[in-house]
């Protein structure tokens, strides 16, 4: 979708257009699910917070000033929904969606899903921040800059979220010394 | 396996690339339902403002010394007139019409959100 475009629709969507508010919704859909899933490990609970993200952004729309891109936008107010349902969990829950995990391995080769079980422990220890930088520019989907503008972060401080980030996870793969 | 879009992959496949109309479903469902819940969260708060007022009203009156038989007389003839109004609006234009008016009159000035 072209910048125009997305603009007109934001534009509707203001008015209350849902229809072009969907259009969006499927515009950034793909970006938004990757990031929390790479963040939450979970899908179902990613794609819960994803709508959560998306429902949410309908109604602070007016606060998008266009000065970033609108994945940037929406995957900030993800960002903020999935920090504050993590200050709010339980021991439970953390439980609960270690088994949730667990069932998602179970369809792969072993040595797979213990590398997935490692490295998503690897990153369930990493502080919130750098867990985001890193879901978010691992696949290459966001730029340092843009992921930046996601978490409210100085830009330096996100490239050394990922570097550091990075080394972490390589090394609880055992394929690197592990970073500080 | 150190490549960042293995990585990427092991912590969660990212969705299929294109539409997935299933998710904007469930979006533009939830996003309905919040504004449900919001208008009716004012339309509570509105209500309750109201009946509070009116309640508040009727107190600020007895405290002014207001007595329920002074006021019998106007709320006798306020009610008669109502009663009136009604019974003529039954007769030309029908029961039907008579209860939407109401509801109107009621929902109109008083408890619109």
């Amino acid at each position: 979708m072209d910048a125009a475009e997305e603009a007109r629709l934001i534009e509707l969507a203001r008015k209350g257009d849902m229809r072009a508010f969907g259009k969006l919704v499927d515009a950034h859909q793909t970006a938004v699910r990757a990031f929390l899933r790479r963040l939450v490990g979970n899908y179902a609970d990613a794609d819960d917070l994803a709508q959560d993200a998306f429902a949410r952004t309908w109604e602070v729309l007016d606060r998008f000033d266009g000065s970033s891109a609108l994945r940037t936008f929406i995957c900030g107010v993800a960002f903020q929904y999935w920090r504050r349902q993590r200050r709010s969990s339980s021991r439970r829950q953390a439980r609960e969606d270690a088994y949730a995990e667990l069932a998602d391995t179970q369809s792969e080769p072993p040595a797979r899903a213990a590398a997935r079980l490692a490295l998503r422990k690897a990153m369930d220890d990493l502080p919130e921040d750098q867990r985001a930088a890193l879901a978010l520019c691992l696949g290459q989907d966001f730029t340092h800059a843009e992921a930046a503008g996601v978490l409210g972060l100085p830009l330096g401080t996100v490239k050394s979220h990922v570097t550091r980030g990075r080394a972490r996870l390589q090394a609880a793969m055992g394929l690197t010394e592990k970073a500080s | 396996m150190s490549d960042d879009f293995e990585l990427a992959d092991l912590l969660g496949e990212a969705p299929p690339r294109g539409a997935d109309p299933g998710f904007r479903f469930d979006v533009l469902s939830r996003v309905a339902e919040r504004n449900r819940r919001r208008a009716a969260q004012a339309r509570a708060l509105k209500q309750f403002s109201i009946f509070a007022a009116i309640g508040l009203g009727f107190a600020v009156i007895q405290a002014a010394g207001f007595d329920w038989s002074d006021g019998q007389p106007v709320l006798i003839a306020a009610a008669a007139l109502t009663a009136a109004a009604a019974a003529a609006l039954l007769t030309i234009q029908g029961p039907g019409l008579v209860l939407a008016r109401s509801r109107a009159l009621l929902r109109g000035p008083i408890l619109r959100v």
